[in-house]
């Protein structure tokens, strides 16, 4: 079980780490800048959350297959696969998750008044400066709500994991495939612990979302 | 510091193009709503880029279409003030003030951060969030903001706009204040004739993109050009003074030049300077010297300058070194035969002054 946990939680942290630098970058292009393509590129990234998961999966086993360019990749740099591995689970993760913390971020970045980076440009800042310390901090709240976001959906991911990682235990299998195994199995018990350790990771997570919102405000308000 | 701008900006169907050589002291540029007002700012500041054209600051050239030159805003040194004072909502006041602060270098540094609090008085609201403050106290961080990253230039985008009386006095009094003592330029975007007579030594008038005309500021009251969106009824002489003490317990006196003016009481000390605005259409003129009047302050004047074309006419009384403008009716005009150098008394009752102080 602890295994279980700590495997779902590696997949689930490092898919959203893996997002949350792209995310912002999108976020920031789509939110803040007048891009030829916004419609394209708001349409691809979105399109995740739209597609059936077991379809993202399969377009994911496409890329990064054994005999995938990026799978051939994977062996001739790391000398392994990357189809049934944790890392596989991961990207599926990453993937899956993505439209949720970037569409949250990419509203918090509509939301920041150009006046304030303006004022920041005509006080001296340079657009570096002025992203990390009057944009990034603007956009707190629908950051933390993106990434948290991101984080549950991607603890959570079942579909497109199970098509490009398999659900093989000790390795791929985190806790929605465990839930699925157990209950195919007839093991009821086994599966509705699972199903607790679930709810309580939603629980938590969504905790430590407020808190960090309240936390933002009272350090905002002085 | 001089602004040489020769520009040109389209949007749809608007466009801007203005060529003119801003000048030292405080430049107000003024028109209706729509005229291009900020985004003549806004390619000054480098907010916006100009579709052609050359703008030097200083004899920098900071933009130049031909020659492919475009100084990013941060490099230009170039304050701005924003009518909704666009202060960083998750900093304090002193982190706001710090920002620019910290990102000039020292040796250009005008004073230091604790002589900007002082100067805009925000001791008492140093420490605190910039969420809860009032309007009038945003403008002055806003200002004090600009003023502590020490610009060459600064630009104010119709800074008075959302402010009350006391406020819109206070600013005023320090943006002249600044100005003088700083040795700082400044380009002040307004719709407002009052603001513009009291602050401004020279105007530029925009319409429709275009520079209509330029000059000095009292041109206001007697051009055309302004005359069908200017609201007249409502301009008002805003009037700086050093406080003269009390007259009784609800009258106070303020020295203006060589004229003593009876006020409603003031609450700075004797010594102090205040700001005072007076409506010009309360100002009654009269020819001879009233006899027995209740009205407090009977100014005798003369007449620098007469307005024949609109109605009101603004009619610019000269009273030791400084000019009073009141607003009467052309008939009133052609009735008491008035010309320019008569001699007239101005009345004014004291509850017509209206102190504009912050405290």
């Amino acid at each position: 079980m602890f295994d279980l946990i700590l495997l779902s939680l590696q997949v689930a942290v490092i898919a959203t780490l893996i997002n949350i630098p792209i995310a912002i970058y999108v976020g920031w292009l789509i939110g803040r800048r007048n891009i030829k393509g916004k419609l394209i590129l708001e349409t691809l990234i979105s399109l995740p959350l739209a597609l059936p998961p077991v379809v993202t999966g399969y377009f994911l086993l496409i890329l990064v297959g054994r005999e995938a360019p990026l799978g051939q990749l994977s062996r001739f740099i790391f000398g392994a696969d990357i189809v049934f591995t944790w890392v596989a689970s991961a990207i599926a993760a990453s993937v899956v998750s993505f439209p949720l913390m970037v569409r949250a971020i990419i509203v918090a970045m509509q939301g920041v008044d150009t006046t304030l980076e303006r004022s920041a440009r005509s006080l001296g800042a340079g657009p570096l400066r002025t992203f990390f310390k009057i944009t990034m901090p603007l956009c707190y709240n629908g950051l933390v709500a993106g990434v948290l976001l991101g984080f549950v959906r991607a603890i959570g991911e079942f579909g497109a994991t199970i098509v490009v990682a398999g659900n093989i235990p000790g390795r791929t299998q985190t806790i929605p495939l465990a839930i699925y195994s157990k209950v195919q199995l007839g093991k009821d018990s086994e599966a509705l612990n699972l199903i607790l350790v679930s709810a309580l990771m939603a629980i938590v997570t969504l905790i430590v979302h407020h808190w960090l919102i309240i936390r933002g405000s009272k350090k905002r308000a002085g | 510091m001089s602004i040489q701008l020769n520009v040109t900006k389209k949007y749809g169907d608007f466009e801007l193009a203005i060529q003119t050589v801003i000048g030292n002291g405080i430049t107000g540029i003024f028109g209706p709503s729509a005229s291009g007002k900020s985004t003549l700012l806004n390619c000054i500041a480098g907010f916006e880029d100009p579709d052609g054209g050359q703008i030097t600051l200083n004899s920098k050239t900071v933009f130049s279409s031909s020659s492919k030159i475009n100084i990013s805003p941060e490099k230009r040194r170039v304050g701005y003030v924003h009518q909704h004072s666009a202060l960083f909502p998750h900093l304090t006041v002193r982190q706001n003030l710090e920002f620019g602060y910290n990102l000039t270098e020292k040796y250009r540094r005008v004073g230091n951060l604790e002589d900007v609090v002082h100067l805009l008085q925000l001791e008492q609201i140093i420490e605190r969030g910039v969420t809860n403050l009032s309007g009038g106290e945003r403008q002055r961080v806003a200002l004090a903001r600009s003023l502590a990253a020490s610009p060459d230039v600064l630009l104010l985008d119709e800074p008075l706009a959302s402010l009350d009386l006391p406020f819109r006095g206070f600013i005023l009094e320090k943006l002249r204040e600044i100005s003088r003592g700083r040795n700082l330029d400044m380009v002040y975007v307004s719709h407002s004739v009052s603001e513009m007579i009291a602050l401004a030594d020279s105007v530029i008038v925009i319409r429709n993109g275009m520079k209509v005309v330029e000059g000095n500021a009292s041109l206001l009251l007697n051009n055309s050009s302004v005359a069908d969106y200017v609201d007249y009824g409502s301009f008002e002489n805003i009037l700086q003074g050093v406080v003269d003490g009390s007259v009784d317990e609800n009258l106070s006196a303020l020295t203006i030049g060589d004229v003593r003016l009876i006020t409603p009481k003031l609450a700075s000390e004797k010594g102090k300077q205040a700001t005072v605005s007076i409506k010009a259409s309360d100002i009654i003129v009269s020819k001879y010297l009233p006899a027995a009047i209740s009205a407090r302050n009977i100014l005798k004047a003369n007449i620098a300058s007469i307005n024949h074309s609109e109605n009101p006419t603004f009619i610019d009384c000269e009273i030791g070194g400084w000019v009073l403008t009141a607003a009467i009716t052309r008939q009133s005009v052609l009735d008491l035969g008035l010309r320019t150098s008569d001699e007239v008394y101005l009345i004014i009752k004291a509850t017509s002054v209206i102190p504009m102080e912050l405290y």
